[in-house]
């Protein structure tokens, strides 16, 4: 009998967190508190800057992220959808000579994974009706500056052959990335209301 | 089926504990201290970008020693930093140099004396995400059950930026003491301005509460809370504790009676408040085996006439030509009343003879009949000719004394059984005269005034049987007084009806 009524509180605990998380209008929540406890992760994965790699970091010379302005009438749905993408896909190079730890790699990687679908779900209704949109240049300009931002970090990372200073120095600018996350993230709250009734 | 629902029901309700506790959990601030100490020697102290560094002497403090600071930030060159370069005093103001917060810098600190060069350190430090989000400036006004806390953020270090500036979003916890407990009020502030107030309600008044507020940022969760302050709620002086309770409260019950009103209206509610039928009230009554009536006093009657030369009712017509009047004037009313003044008293000698079984009754009779035999007045019962009812009137007459006759009224001699009544031709004496017995005959007597020697009374025992023929012969002599003459000119005339 206490078997069954586990089973029953498992079922309903996964269910109830699931059914929990689905509320579209309150997705900004939820995205800022991921937000942070990837960010948090992050820096978990490895320990101090290694001082012998600061020489390196002198090659490395990406446009500020945080210098991306968005115009009033943007989306930031799409860019941030964009960032968390381009980050699993920076994480899923070859990590060997990286020291971090296995498992905090891993969590790192899921927390991106969640991030991203919950995002989705909230987001491709919307995101169809985007793309029609007559006044969609501006959203095609920060979607190019995001993709130059990332592609510098991935050529970064083929030349210094995915070595453990280059993904030291890469590891300390994604953590900037988030930033930008967050301020975009604020910025969904603002966007209107995803109804729901689908 | 049963063994299921059981561990269903306890599942459910273990889960769903379980789950609120794990989002209040989770939802749950999370301020970290504002020390910074990641490193042996090295203490960054930084309050709304403002950085301190601090340097800890080495072991050796008898000698000065020198520092020298130097910082980068990543892709950038070594900087030194000009207010720290071999200077002696432990600490290095770096909030300058830390002009990007967002970037991350590494601070290295060589110590040095006159003799020996002794080691560096570094210190890894950024400031967004790890400045310590000062305590702001809290003024508490106090209301009866609530307290008005007014918030305002501490000015940051930057140039030309507000925290708000900074961060856009901020964080405001806001911890109540009292004696109860503390409690934490976690407030989500939309408004970017830097000064607001909330309202902390549902207080106790004349109760000492101590209130400190914490600033804190979605990625920087460091803050410094500002120092308790206290203040007593004022005692609420306000006689009536809300009129607009008490008025909701009466809308609610008119509305409620309202409703009732308008059931009770429509039908849907009924209180009985009909009463029963006199019939079904009857029968409520003789059914009651409650109590006893008096067992019925049968008296019998017996009414002698000796002499009548007349008897005048209260019939519209003369005394002198009854015969002819009679029938003229004889009236559809019916034998209802009698005119005094038309009256030729009859010199009727009535002696009656009552056998009553009790004793009240026959004395009270014995009254009456003694009075009554001065007068020429018989009593009499009259018949009302009504089709539809067996009204019984008794017409004592007015001669009698009034005593006797209000007590005759109500005596219980004249409970006369009506299966001993008998009807006849006064001349002819009382046994020699038909008796009326059966109930299914109803036959009024009615003599004129010329002929008439006695009144023949007559009680109808039972108006169902009245036969409709009857009836209509009744109707039909009242409607053609010739044919009355025949009735007149006998005295033992019937009148069927």
């Amino acid at each position: 009998m206490f078997s069954r009524s586990l089973l029953q509180f498992c079922l309903v605990l996964l269910f109830s967190s699931e059914i929990s998380c689905l509320d579209c209008n309150r997705i900004h929540v939820l995205q800022t508190r991921m937000n942070s406890e990837s960010l948090e992760r992050l820096e978990k994965m490895g320990g101090h800057f290694p001082f012998q790699c600061l020489t390196e970091s002198k090659a490395f010379k990406p446009r500020d992220i945080l210098k991306l302005r968005m115009s009033q009438q943007e989306n930031a749905k799409g860019a941030i959808q964009q960032i968390l993408q381009e980050l699993f896909h920076i994480f899923n190079n070859n990590l060997t000579q990286a020291v971090w730890n296995e498992a905090s790699i891993k969590e790192f990687q899921n927390g991106l994974h969640q991030q991203i679908e919950k995002l989705e779900t909230c987001l491709s209704a919307e995101m169809e009706k985007e793309m029609t949109y007559l006044g969609n240049g501006n959203l095609l300009l920060t979607s190019l500056k995001l993709k130059r931002y990332f592609q510098t970090i991935d050529d970064f990372l083929k030349e210094k052959q995915y070595s453990l200073c280059a993904w030291e120095i890469i590891r300390a600018e994604i953590s900037r990335c988030f930033l930008i996350l967050d301020i975009l993230t604020d910025r969904l709250k603002n966007e209107g209301t995803i109804f729901a009734f689908f | 089926m049963q063994s299921l629902v059981g561990p269903v029901y306890n599942g459910i309700a273990f889960a769903v504990l379980f789950e609120c506790f794990l989002i209040v959990a989770t939802f749950s601030f999370n301020l970290e201290a504002c020390v910074i100490n990641p490193s042996q020697k090295l203490t960054m102290k930084s309050h709304n970008f403002e950085h301190i560094l601090l340097l800890e002497p080495g072991s050796n403090t008898t000698m000065p020693t020198y520092y020298h600071v130097m910082y980068i930030s990543f892709r950038f060159e070594w900087k030194i930093a000009k207010e720290c370069s071999n200077t002696t005093r432990p600490f290095c103001n770096l909030t300058k140099e830390y002009e990007d917060y967002t970037h991350t810098y590494i601070a290295m600190v060589q110590s040095s004396t006159e003799r020996e060069e002794l080691n560096s350190s570094i210190l890894e430090f950024t400031p967004y995400t790890s400045t310590c989000l000062g305590p702001p400036a809290v003024n508490l006004t106090a209301c009866p059950t609530c307290i008005n806390v007014t918030i305002k953020l501490p000015a940051s270090y930057l140039k030309e930026k507000s925290l708000i500036d900074v961060y856009q979003k901020l964080d405001y916890t806001i911890t109540v003491e009292s004696f109860d407990g503390k409690e934490k009020i976690p407030i989500k502030n939309e408004t970017s301005q830097e000064s607001f107030s909330y309202v902390v309600g549902s207080l106790h008044s004349n109760t000492n509460y101590c209130v400190s507020v914490a600033v804190a940022a979605s990625l920087n969760r460091h803050s410094a809370p500002s120092a308790l302050k206290c203040i007593i709620t004022r005692s609420s002086t306000q006689p009536g504790y809300g009129i607009i309770p008490i008025l909701n409260g009466g809308l609610v019950s008119l509305v409620i009676g309202i409703f009732l009103l308008v059931l009770y209206k429509g039908g849907f509610i009924c209180l009985r408040s009909k009463p029963w039928p006199k019939v079904l009230v009857c029968l409520f009554i003789f059914n009651l085996p409650v109590h006893e009536p008096d067992p019925e006093k049968v008296c019998s009657v017996q009414v002698m006439y000796k002499e009548m030369e007349k008897t005048v009712w209260g019939y519209s017509y003369d005394d002198s030509e009854s015969d002819s009047e009679n029938s003229d004037e004889y009236t559809r009313h019916g034998i209802l009343g009698r005119v005094p003044g038309s009256h030729a008293k009859s010199n009727t000698f009535m002696h009656q003879t009552t056998d009553c079984t009790s004793a009240e009754s026959s004395s009270q009779a014995i009254e009456f009949l003694s009075s009554d035999a001065e007068n020429s007045e018989e009593h009499q019962s009259v018949i009302r000719e009504n089709e539809s009812t067996s009204g019984e009137f008794f017409h004592p007459s007015s001669e009698v004394n009034s005593s006797s006759t209000s007590g005759l009224s109500n005596s219980a001699c004249f409970n006369i059984n009506l299966n001993t009544v008998m009807l006849g031709d006064p001349d002819k004496t009382w046994d020699d005269s038909a008796t009326l017995i059966s109930h299914q005959k109803d036959a009024v007597d009615l003599q004129d005034s010329s002929a008439s020697d006695a009144l023949v009374s007559k009680i109808f025992t039972d108006t169902v049987d009245v036969k409709k023929p009857d009836c209509h012969n009744i109707s039909h002599e009242w409607q053609k007084p010739s044919v009355s003459d025949e009735s007149d000119a006998s005295d033992s005339e019937y009148v069927r009806r």
